[in-house]
């Protein structure tokens, strides 16, 4: 193995994230016992990953390639435009949403409830980042996690909605698909895409956040029966979010 | 290119030397530790396994048993490669249950980098740009790939290399050569009675 394989091939970077094959892995190691330079880059790594993985991630720009971004933008100043002075770009008129309606409309009650700002996204698992993704697609699953950390729902639902398209069933992009939607207020498809979770069952990983935030998303829809039913059996999988289910239904 | 002074220190070794014994040690110590920090992470065994090893390596280097022509480097990885299988046979002779499928990874905690290095990088961290940061953060703490950071902060994948590279050799200048310590700091074989 030389320096520049080492360079080339993001060895170092695969050794510390233990992503290397076995023969790749021994060879590198004999090359840093003999190598001066890798190994004080390895060493400065070391020192490195500590420090970066207590900082918080930091804020995704809004620069990249995507079409989704700049529809995104486009969309929220209009709807900002429309908001504030009932100004509307000509031909962009005001139609009721069609059967399958994405955006809630529930009733004020509910929303007293349970106010959208209320609702606390989970944490995207950064083991995705570290090659044990379940779909072929980590880079646009990536590209998906960090619109999500940096709270662009639209964008990040757009994307693992692509995700989904590319790998049907990934379902870390069914689930934050679904939690994108809710956050992004589009309730109704929130729900639908909740319900594709949970219906993998047992063998889901975010079988219990599913229900969990689905009934988060049933309240916002006006569902309180719906909700409550969905709070006791996320209650009835005894897991991490039994305390937040116990309290939502408390207040319902 | 392979250590210049392995030659003499093997042969000041051999004539019973405590100031080679201390310098291969110093070599070493850090290589060995990187080494077994990568395969286990367990902080206890890493520390324990180093010390071990440059200790049996002491021993062998005494006694002449490194052949004519082989490599010190080689030499001393395969004693610490030996000692891991041997830690890992007797983990799972006692073990009461089952081990992880592979237990050869970095599953648990990362073994402790010398506190003054935390600062120092710390220091240059927040010093850093933020795309730089973002670049090292993606990298480094999520283990994400050049080609998947490049698709998030708009840059080729040889850009994310590129710039990868020199700000770890600005912080390598920055740091000097951190060593991933050791509970005890200054602890080397080399002077240790056997």
């Amino acid at each position: 193995m030389t320096c520049k394989q080492v360079e080339e091939q993001d060895i170092l970077e695969g050794y510390l994230h233990n992503r290397l094959a076995r023969e790749v892995r021994d060879e590198f190691e004999e090359h840093y016992f003999v190598c001066e330079t890798c190994f004080t880059q390895l060493q400065t790594m070391r020192a490195a990953v500590p420090v970066l993985a207590a900082m918080p991630p930091p804020p995704t720009p809004i620069k990249q390639d995507r079409w989704w971004m700049y529809f995104g933008a486009i969309a929220a100043a209009a709807a900002i435009l429309v908001a504030i002075f009932g100004v509307r770009p000509r031909g962009m008129d005001v139609k009721a949403p069609p059967s399958g309606a994405t955006v809630a409309s529930a009733p004020t009650a509910e929303r007293k409830i349970l106010p959208l700002g209320e609702i606390e996204p989970p944490p995207f698992p950064t083991a995705v980042f570290r090659g044990d993704s379940t779909t072929a697609h980590p880079a646009a699953l990536l590209t998906g996690a960090s619109l999500y950390r940096a709270r662009s729902w639209s964008a990040a639902a757009a994307a693992f909605k692509e995700v989904e398209r590319r790998d049907p069933g990934a379902p870390i992009a069914v689930h934050f698909y679904a939690i994108s939607l809710l956050l992004d207020n589009k309730v109704t498809d929130a729900i639908a895409a909740f319900d594709r979770v949970i219906g993998v069952g047992e063998a889901s990983p975010y079988l219990e956040e599913a229900r969990c935030y689905r009934a988060q998303a049933l309240v916002l829809a006006g569902r309180l029966e719906d909700a409550r039913a969905e709070l006791e059996r996320t209650i009835a999988l005894r897991g991490d979010y039994e305390d937040k289910a116990r309290a939502l239904l408390a207040r319902l | 290119m392979a250590w210049e002074r392995s030659q003499v220190v093997v042969q000041q070794i051999c004539a019973g030397s405590p100031d080679a014994e201390h310098e291969l040690a110093e070599r070493f110590l850090p290589r060995v530790r990187a080494f077994l920090g990568a395969r286990t992470g367990n902080a206890d065994w890493v520390e324990e396994l180093t010390q071990e090893t440059v200790l049996a390596a002491i021993c062998a280097l005494r006694a002449g048993r490194l052949r004519q022509g082989e490599a010190l480097e080689a030499f001393i990885l395969g004693i610490a490669r030996n000692r891991l299988a041997e830690a890992f046979r007797q983990l799972e002779r006692t073990r009461t249950e089952p081990l992880p499928e592979d237990n050869e990874t970095g599953r648990f905690s990362s073994p402790s980098v010398a506190p003054e290095w935390v600062l120092a990088a710390r220091k240059e961290m927040a010093d850093l740009g933020e795309t730089d940061r973002r670049i090292l953060w993606l990298l480094l703490a999520e283990g994400a790939r050049p080609r998947e950071v490049g698709a998030i902060v708009g840059m080729s994948e040889d850009s994310v290399r590129q710039r990868k590279s020199r700000l770890l050799r600005r912080l390598a200048g920055k740091l000097g050569v951190p060593p991933v310590t050791t509970k005890t700091p200054g602890t080397t074989l080399g002077r240790t009675p056997v």
